[in-house]
């Protein structure tokens, strides 16, 4: 017999639905935007050279100018870091949209994150407090009238993952009815020192799963997504989820996928019945060798899957936040998007990945995610019928 | 100080810098990890709380994949964020860069154990054993976690640092006490 441990905490009582959402990138700030661009397959990496002295590299950027006028006519009064008002934006699009009261004390706001306001950190400068994630969630959560104690999650690329499934598992104990998850980072010379050092930027934009891929593209972004007990007009919900850990090195994936394997096994609860797999898709060599494997070894090879990230690439904490909003879409919209980049199959195991969208009924889908400490996360996704 | 199941294991209020107490502490241990030379400040003091609370415990019935690790912190990695900062325009370390993540030190953690399990890092403003309740039971009841080390680590300076780590099991044992908000609360304020 399954008991509430074995299925995952899931009962029929507790169902967590997707009720709203919003997605910022370079393609545009409503998800109505973004989705139409990947319909025409368009890119919104470009070559930039923002920071230092790097050559013009592909990166996706958000248009800043047109954030900040649609800021002013929201806050006029206050003034806001370049983090703050792609979180604050998305936020407010995702609540306009929406009859959750922030208000309430069953509502929680969670803030995904992996590098926050990082830009205020200068050289012989004291740190303001703003650098302190947590106060960055208690503006944000201040400015739109939340009560409960915002949550922060900072769990490298995982984190936009983790954090939905965090707010699922809120929901199943009771303790919140509504919990609004808001992904943000942004491209900093912080963040594009870091990769450059790691030698894993690509030198042209993104080609996640393709033979000649020769690594990830920086994107920035953010992604809010309103999680509720109660079902609304449309009907996606989160059914289960897991995170693992490879135990095995702090900066390279596992060569097996072990974490990955795991923390997608225990999402899958047995069940193996998927229609689609969004992929974490970095087009780094090693992440892509490793979720092939993983896939591979999961026997679901044979799944279309897809990589978001040739759209708009690599947007860290706000990626899985960003990613489970288009796989809803993909499933409401009956489509398979396709992985943007990929000409030529060249991953260690092999993947059915999608090169031409096409129609088909969604109704299971697994989204996977991956980040540098050995963290792995899983989701997955089912139509209401 | 160190601190453990209520007894006082080490003191030295004479040197109370981490940079040379971390490594007196790492030699009192004698772990012989050599790994510990290359971690940054949070995983260094996070890794020494786990090493005193799990010398002594026989790990072997638990399941290494059903064992979560769950970390807060306020101070995230801000000393190594300073740190990279000041070589972005002189030649950036992938070996600092890293560290610019407070989830390697569940990553540390995670190699030096084995553990497989369930991963959470969360920043908050200060210490709340509430939290920390709320997160082990849920993992408790949606997940197939057994075991659970969990607690607070934050390190802002050598001389303002602080870790508090339980280790945290679903089943009880002659060792065992209930988990509550207060329990944490005494140990945290010793």
């Amino acid at each position: 017999m399954l008991n509430g441990k074995e299925n995952g905490g899931c009962s029929k009582h507790n169902m967590s639905y997707i009720t709203s959402d919003n997605i910022i990138t370079s393609l545009g700030n409503t998800t109505k935007e973004v989705i139409s661009n990947i319909e025409k397959e368009t890119t919104g990496i470009d070559y930039h050279h923002p920071y230092l002295n790097y050559t013009k590299a592909p990166i996706s950027m958000v248009n800043s100018k047109k954030i900040q006028e649609e800021i002013i006519g929201i806050f006029s009064d206050v003034t806001f870091t370049r983090f703050e008002s792609l979180a604050i934006l998305s936020l407010h699009n995702a609540l306009k949209n929406s009859i959750v009261d922030a208000g309430s004390p069953k509502t929680l706001f969670i803030l995904s994150t992996t590098k926050g306001n990082i830009e205020l950190l200068k050289q012989g400068v004291k740190p303001s407090d703003q650098i302190f994630l947590h106060n960055t969630a208690q503006k944000i959560a201040g400015l739109f009238g939340f009560i409960a104690r915002p949550v922060v999650v900072c769990n490298a690329c995982i984190s936009g993952v983790l954090a939905i499934l965090l707010a699922k598992r809120y929901i199943d104990s009771g303790k919140y009815d509504d919990v609004v998850v808001t992904g943000v980072d942004i491209v900093t010379e912080f963040v594009v020192a870091g990769f450059e050092s790691f030698k894993s930027m690509s030198e042209k934009p993104c080609k996640p799963f393709d033979a000649n891929r020769d690594g990830l593209s920086l994107g920035e972004g953010a992604g809010t997504v309103i999680i509720s007990r109660r079902k609304k007009s449309e009907s996606i919900k989160i059914v289960s989820g897991s995170s693992a850990n490879d135990a095995n090195h702090i900066s390279g994936p596992s060569r097996t996928g072990e974490g990955l394997y795991l923390a997608a096994k225990n999402a899958l609860l047995n069940n193996h019945k998927i229609d689609f797999i969004s992929a974490h898709g970095t087009a780094t060599q090693y992440n892509d060798d490793m979720e092939s494997h993983a896939i591979n070894r999961l026997q679901i090879n044979e799944i279309p899957v897809n990589s978001f990230k040739g759209y708009f690439g690599h947007t860290l904490g706000a990626a899985g936040v960003i990613e489970i909003i288009l796989t809803k879409h993909s499933m409401l919209n009956n489509m398979l998007y396709t992985s943007l980049g990929m000409e030529n199959a060249g991953v260690a195991s092999p993947l059915n990945v999608i090169t031409h969208k096409q129609k088909k009924t969604l109704s299971r889908c697994l989204k996977l995610s991956s980040g540098f400490g050995g963290c792995n996360a899983a989701i997955v996704l089912e139509k209401d019928e | 100080m160190v601190i453990s199941d209520g007894r006082e294991l080490y003191s030295d209020v004479s040197n109370p810098d981490f940079k040379s107490f971390g490594k007196d502490l790492y030699r009192k241990l004698k772990c012989n990890y050599p790994k510990f030379f290359k971690m940054d400040t949070l995983c260094k003091l996070t890794f020494l709380a786990n090493e005193f609370i799990t010398r002594d415990i026989d790990l072997t019935p638990y399941n290494k994949d059903k064992t979560a690790v769950v970390l807060s912190s306020s101070s995230s990695t801000l000393d190594t964020d300073t740190i990279f900062t000041t070589t972005i325009h002189a030649i950036p370390s992938p070996a600092v860069f890293v560290y610019t993540l407070p989830n390697i030190a569940i990553g540390e953690l995670s190699i030096r154990m084995g553990w497989k399990g369930e991963n959470l890092f969360l920043i908050d403003e200060s210490f709340h054993p509430e939290n920390i309740v709320d997160q082990v039971n849920m993992l408790f009841t949606a997940s197939q976690t057994e075991l659970c080390l969990t607690g607070w680590t934050n390190y802002l300076s050598p001389t303002d640092y602080h870790v508090s780590l339980w280790l945290i099991s679903e089943h009880k044992n002659v060792q065992t006490r209930k988990l509550t908000s207060m329990e944490l609360l005494n140990d945290f304020s010793v």
